[in-house]
């Protein structure tokens, strides 16, 4: 998990001016300053990253995963790497 | 009754320099600054490599990262110069007077930058997709509404796109609006940030970019000279402006609208000579009472002479007694921005008394015969001046602002 959270964090710095470590993995993005607009880039940028494809909302939920936090992010983005492997 | 616009905020960044009062210095100095140089922002590889690009600008010195990934550089722009006209203004917004503001900003290309890179990925890096805003950066009227969304204007906002004439057509129509009580005040202007390497290839291909320098209404004249940057005036009722006691610098006295109706390149007399005469006409005032005009004044071959022949068809003998200067030898041709920088160099005219000249100018040529203010600033008397803008498809705005008498 630890190999995918710092660049996870690199990526959502740029879009907020808070500082993400002092917040629990589970604040709701729009606690540490990603509006939903922002989070169309955090995902675009995760998957031009680690080269894999987030998919839409609904495909998201049925899969029992969710994009409110930055734990739900950690959770799906090492689901898809695992997968992908 | 219609009401009366006023101008009471001014706001620019262009070659001449990140402010008004670097535009100023640049416009009227007696010494030659060179804002016209090489390309730095690609290798030009054809005839064309010059261009007036805005130096020494670090956006990360206006702009957070963030609010950088959703801004092309012309929306860049815009908000710099608006910012700066706000502040100018010294004008807030309240609830009320939000809803009674408009945006109008003009733009000839949009976000070009934005556009290409995003070409560049696609076609050349083999990448499948873009990024997710590259349609909202690069959409013309983005500017506008990163402009009303920054300053939470909720009245009339959109863009105006005809070419070299966008921030004359937005300068227009928002005083229309303010004339009939639509609004009470407008953030007007335009923005252009076309120095990019497909864009300046493009231009190049129609022969009229020069490759030494822009020098207008001179038998050498060589073609026109790219700029970038971005003009934004706030405009308001004479009421409004009034009664919270602003700083007027000029009074928006007429406008006036034509269309050649010829071709998409070449410009007619005639559409030129409509849209001075409409401006007159609008101001109720005869052409003796005009002292300057800031020329479109291209430099290129075509549209100097043209534009000499049709403000001598309007003037006639007063085009004797008549300045003329072109100062796209200092900012360049910054296409949609164009019109509202230049009304800007207007209004600084009228605030100065001085008139700001075609730099560059060597040898006087025959077919452009007026009385031209060449190289270095005069000391004049001026109460009204005109702005002229003549785009590509023979869309011409000319706009006439004077000193402001209650």
């Amino acid at each position: 998990m630890s190999n995918i959270e710092a660049p996870i964090l690199k990526i959502l710095s740029e879009y907020t001016n808070k500082n993400l470590t002092e917040f629990a993995v589970t604040e709701p993005f729009e606690n540490i300053g990603i509006d939903s607009l922002s989070l169309v880039e955090v995902i675009f940028d995760i998957e031009e990253y680690f080269d894999i494809v987030i998919p839409n909302e609904s495909e998201i939920a049925d899969k029992g995963f969710s994009l409110r936090c930055l734990g739900d992010v950690y959770q799906l983005v090492n689901a898809l790497i695992t997968e992908k492997e | 009754m219609l009401n009366r616009v006023v101008v009471t905020g001014l706001g620019c960044i262009s070659a001449a320099g990140h402010n008004v009062k670097a535009l100023t210095d640049t416009l009227f100095s007696y010494h030659d600054i060179n804002t016209i140089a090489p390309v730095c922002n690609f290798k030009a590889k054809k005839n064309a490599y010059i261009a007036a690009e805005v130096k020494n600008y670090n956006p990360s010195q206006f702009f957070t990262a963030p609010q950088l990934k959703q801004l092309d550089r012309f929306s860049q722009f815009a908000l710099i110069a608006t910012q700066e006209a706000i502040e100018d203004a010294k004008i807030t917004f309240s609830e009320h007077l939000a809803h009674r503001t408009c945006v109008v900003h003009g733009t000839s290309i949009g976000g070009q930058e934005t556009i290409e890179h995003a070409y560049q990925q696609l076609f050349l890096e083999g990448k499948t997709r873009t990024h997710p805003f590259t349609v909202p950066k690069l959409l013309p009227s983005s500017a506008t509404s990163q402009i009303s969304m920054k300053y939470g204007i909720k009245g009339p906002a959109f863009s105006t796109s005809s070419a070299c004439s966008s921030s004359g057509h937005a300068i227009a129509i928002a005083t229309m609006m303010l004339r009939c009580n639509m609004v009470d005040v407008a953030i007007v202007g335009g923005a252009e940030a076309c120095i990019t390497e497909g864009n300046f290839i493009a231009w190049d291909g129609l022969r009229v970019l020069s490759a030494d320098t822009c020098r207008p209404f001179c038998s050498n004249r060589s073609g026109l000279v790219i700029g970038e940057g971005a003009g934004t005036l706030i405009l308001e009722t004479q009421e409004h402006a009034q009664k919270r006691c602003a700083h007027i610098y000029a009074e928006v006295s007429g406008v006036g609208m034509s269309s050649d109706a010829h071709n998409l390149v070449q410009p007619l007399v005639e559409g030129a000579e409509q849209a001075m005469k409409m401006a007159l006409s609008d101001a109720k005032v005869n052409a003796e009472q005009i002292q300057y005009i800031n020329a479109h004044g291209s430099g290129t071959l075509q549209n100097d002479k043209t534009e000499t022949q049709a403000i001598y068809q309007v003037f006639k003998e007063h085009s004797k007694k008549l300045k003329v200067s072109s100062t796209k030898s200092t900012h360049g041709h910054v296409l949609g921005a164009g019109a509202a920088i230049e009304s800007i160099a207007t209004i600084l005219a009228l605030k100065k008394q001085m008139l700001p000249p075609t730099r560059n100018y060597q040898k006087a040529d025959k077919d452009c015969f007026l009385d031209y203010v060449t190289n270095h600033p005069i000391k004049h008397s001026v109460k009204q001046a005109m702005s002229n803008s003549f785009a590509f498809g023979g869309l011409n705005v000319s706009l006439l602002f004077s000193t402001y008498k209650n």
